[in-house]
């Protein structure tokens, strides 16, 4: 039956398939994000791109545009108003007409200086009339085109937006393009067009400091998407000027009116060194384009370097803690396998063992069910099995308990019992307690468990004997306690109480002598005054031997007292039930004279039988009885009613007078040694109550007081209604 | 206090004879203020509710003696309320009982009694401490009195 490790190879399979399986899904998720990542990065690169080619765009646009403007304002320029008229001029001299060439240069080199972005300007007239600053760069373009100068221009000057007709070196050797500005009169008809080649230098720099990577280009892209220059180099070569035109979507983008201050982003392959790029272009109003591009493969690069080296982490991470999680595991099956095992061994034999100490043992066990009722409160429990100690402790038989329930066999078990087994067989706690069963009469030790649901099993000790020296001890106790108070209380009499008469012996007997030294005085005069002698015995002698004599008395008055008191208890108790309807009628009897003396109504109701010693419960009553006839009112019938009832396992019993009443603050001292609360307006030793209270405990008793002044005072005590043990 | 004003002893005790014994030695040591005399404590409560006009307003100041045990109100409860008092709680109270034990002793002082005399069974020590009250109430509260 042993169980080793390689039994347990399956779940340590699926354990590894379960690691493996999560090891993958991390895998998915990481790829799952890598591409949500890319798009990210992807389109907040792009976005970042188009911004920036249009805000290129717009810097080069307001240069063009600066140019545009200076080309405008010359057709209000004077000088160059005199061009158109320049054939309405007399240059005749002497009737033949001259060369207005120079006169011409004049003009156009005057126009130049005032304008210096341009290296050359002309003016162009509907008619194909043209007048050039320098005209061979516009004629070697011309030769190009095949056409002649008038048929070039008359198809210019039909354009009725500005825009750039062409690009090259100018004969400056600087970089150079044509802007050309279509002059319009009132009617929207062409008056002329303004002309100026202009120097590119300006628009370069914004190229080339703008421009942020070293494998992002700008570009400038002709009308027809020839890629004129990008920032490395301005004019490209004419191979790699052209490789744009392959993608015709750019050259409809840039046609596009719409298009036009707009940015657009399209992939593309770049003529400059044949790679994928992505590249965000702008369409300028006067025709050309801008474009701002980057390499794509540069974006994946980043991403996948980043998403790779998580991955391995990742992976890393997993292997290391699964490594050691599968060291703990092994370790944890290892000690189960073991406990197991050892268990497994000695099941066999405890089960022997156990059937001989569920035989032997000397604490009682049983195994019961509970039974609820509807709501589900425990209301019954029914006996399962017991052991032969369970009878014994019992004194019930096997035979009588096993399948019945415990209020069949002992109807009047307490409800506590119930509630409490009810709580472990519900709850599924342990209990260990100690009660007292009523039915059996016996003390029980208890611990109460629960095997299973709706049942629970006890194993019970009898503790009576030790229950009863507990609960003698307790009392003893309790005597120990009251007997140091008593102590206490009489030693603060004797040092209050007896000390006072012995002040008053000792100081009057000082007075006498004081008294005996003035009487010798008087005499060794020889002329006896006799009215003073006399005054000296009758008023101070006497007074001193009277109180003298009273303190005597007072003192064997106390002593007396103490002794009385001493000799409470001290004979044996004869413990037994007492009909106290019969003790009350012969106290009442015992006063009769008094109670007629002094017309005094007793009314006395039914008294509950009490467990105590008859003699000392008849004292109780007779000197309750006594102080309730001493401290009635003058003014008014005597009215003592004697009662009682019965609390749990006390009876009380109450006398009660219409007299003068306690006040409140006397309620605990008139139960002290010698305390008397008006002490000149009765006779008495202040020993009454303090003997009753003494009595009372004695029989595991109380006394206490209720009372008003003035109206009444009821007295109330309680004796235990038999005997508990 | 106004050391003009006479000096009257209120003294509460339940045993007459030692008021006796405490008057007379009083008047032998001296003192010869007059004396009012009362049996427990309720009796000087009393009197001091009833007569609280007279008192306050009168050109005598007090001096009390007051036993401890006594019926009814104890001497305790007496300092107490004279302590508690808005008209009386500066006036000297002396307390006067038959035993010496610390915790009562204690409990007068933290109630705020100005002195605490032991009554002696040995009447010589008796007499002295009278002797010495009375030495104590003509230097402090009567010293035209001495003459």
């Amino acid at each position: 039956m042993k169980i080793n490790f390689n039994d347990i190879i399956i779940p340590r399979k699926i354990i590894l398939l379960f690691i493996f399986s999560i090891i993958i899904l991390i895998v998915l998720i990481t790829i799952f994000l890598n591409r949500n990542l890319s798009d990210l990065f992807f389109k907040l690169w792009t976005n970042y791109n188009q911004d920036l080619a249009l805000s290129i765009s717009k810097h080069c646009h307001k240069e063009i545009d600066i140019a545009q403007k200076q080309l405008e304002m010359l057709s209000i320029d004077p000088d160059f108003q005199n061009l158109s008229n320049i054939d309405k001029i007399d240059l005749t001299i002497n009737g033949l007409p001259q060369n207005y060439e120079p006169y011409k240069r004049k003009i156009f080199s005057e126009l130049l200086k005032r304008n210096k972005d341009f290296s050359l300007l002309f003016l162009l007239l509907p008619n194909g009339d043209n007048y050039i600053s320098y005209p061979f760069e516009i004629q070697k373009s011309l030769k190009k085109n095949n056409l002649s100068d008038r048929e070039y221009f008359q198809k210019v000057v039909k354009t009725k937006i500005p825009y750039i007709s062409d690009y090259f070196i100018g004969a400056d050797g600087q970089p150079s393009i044509v802007i050309d500005v279509p002059i319009l009169d009132e009617n929207n008809n062409i008056k002329c067009h303004i002309g100026g080649v202009f120097y590119l230098d300006t628009l370069n720099l914004i190229l080339k400091q703008i421009t942020p990577e070293e494998e992002t280009y700008s570009m400038l892209i002709d009308r027809k998407g020839n890629l004129i220059a990008h920032n490395n180099s301005l004019f490209l070569e004419k191979k790699e000027k052209n490789n744009l035109k392959k993608h015709p979507f750019i050259k409809d983008f840039l046609a596009n009116k719409d298009s036009y201050n707009k940015s657009k982003t399209f992939s593309y392959i770049h003529p400059v060194d044949n790679k994928e790029y992505i590249g965000s272009f702008v369409a300028l109003s006067f025709g050309w384009g801008f474009g701002l591009s980057f390499k794509k493969e540069m974006i994946y690069k980043n991403i996948n370097l980043q998403t790779l080296s998580i991955l391995l982490l990742v992976i890393l991470l997993i292997i290391l803690v699964d490594g050691i999680g599968f060291i703990i595991l092994r370790r944890y099956i290892n000690t189960w396998i073991e406990k197991e095992n050892i268990l497994l061994e000695s099941n066999l034999e405890n089960e022997k063992k156990y059937q001989m100490l569920f035989d032997t043992m000397l604490n009682g066990f049983a195994l019961h069910e509970i039974i609820c009722d509807k709501e589900g409160t425990p209301i019954d429990y029914r006996f399962l099995e017991i052991n032969p100690s369970f009878e014994r402790i019992t004194g019930l038989r096997k035979d009588d308990l096993v399948g019945k329930t415990v209020l069949e066999v002992l109807p009047k078990t307490e409800s506590y019992w119930i509630s409490q087994y009810g709580e472990v067989a519900l709850k599924g706690i342990d209990k260990f307690f100690e009660n007292y069963s009523s039915d059996l009469n016996r003390y029980y030790e208890v611990f109460a468990y629960c095997p299973k649901k709706m049942q629970f099993a006890v194993i019970i000790s009898d503790i009576t004997p030790r229950k009863i020296s507990e609960i003698e001890m307790n009392k003893l106790n309790q005597e120990l306690v009251l007997k140091n108070k008593e102590l206490e209380q009489i030693v603060y009499v004797s040092s209050h109480d007896l000390r006072s008469p012995l002040v008053n012996i000792q100081g009057f007997s000082k007075e006498l002598q004081h008294s005996v030294n003035s009487i010798k005085k008087l005499l060794e005069t020889k002329e006896i005054k006799s009215k003073q002698l006399e005054d000296i015995i009758t008023e101070d002698i006497e007074t001193f031997l009277m109180y003298i004599l009273k303190s005597v008395e007072k003192m064997d008055s106390l002593l007396s007292g103490l002794l009385k008191l001493s000799r409470v208890g001290r004979a044996a108790l004869n413990l037994k039930i007492i009909n106290m309807n019969k003790l009350i009628n012969n106290v009442i009897k015992n006063f009769s004279f008094k109670i007629v003396e002094n017309c005094i109504k007793i009314n006395t109701e039914e008294l509950p039988d009490c467990f105590g010693d008859e003699v000392l419960v008849d004292q109780v009553f007779s000197n309750l009885l006594e102080n309730a006839m001493k401290y009635l009112a003058n003014n008014r019938q005597g009215i003592i009613t004697i009662g009682g009832f019965v609390e749990k396992d006390t009876s009380v019993y109450f006398i009660e007078d219409n007299g003068v009443g306690i006040g409140q603050e006397h309620y605990d001292k008139v139960f002290e040694l010698f305390y008397r609360v008006s002490p000149r307006e009765s006779k008495g030793e202040g020993l009454g109550l303090t003997v009753t209270k003494k009595i009372l405990h004695m029989l595991n008793g109380n006394i206490w007081v209720e009372s008003e002044l003035g109206k009444g005072t009821k007295f109330l005590f309680s004796l235990p209604t038999k005997n508990k043990l | 206090m106004n050391m003009k004003k006479e000096v009257v002893i209120f003294l509460a005790e339940d045993d007459d004879g030692h008021s006796l014994l405490i008057k007379k030695n009083l008047k032998r040591a001296g003192v010869l203020n007059e004396i009012f005399y009362f049996r427990d404590g309720e009796e000087i409560l009393n009197y001091i509710k009833n007569n609280r006009e007279k008192l306050v307003n009168s050109n005598f100041s007090y001096l009390f003696l007051i036993d401890i045990r006594m019926p009814k109100v104890d001497g305790v409860e007496v300092l107490r309320q004279l302590k508690k008092d808005k008209d009386f709680h500066k006036m000297p109270v002396i307390m006067i009982t038959t035993t010496d034990d610390p915790k009562e002793i204690a409990l007068c002082h933290e109630i705020g009694c100005n002195n605490y005399i032991t009554k002696p069974v040995d009447y010589d020590k008796f007499a002295n401490a009278i002797q010495q009250l009375g030495l104590f109430l003509l230097i402090t509260e009567i010293p035209e009195m001495i003459i």
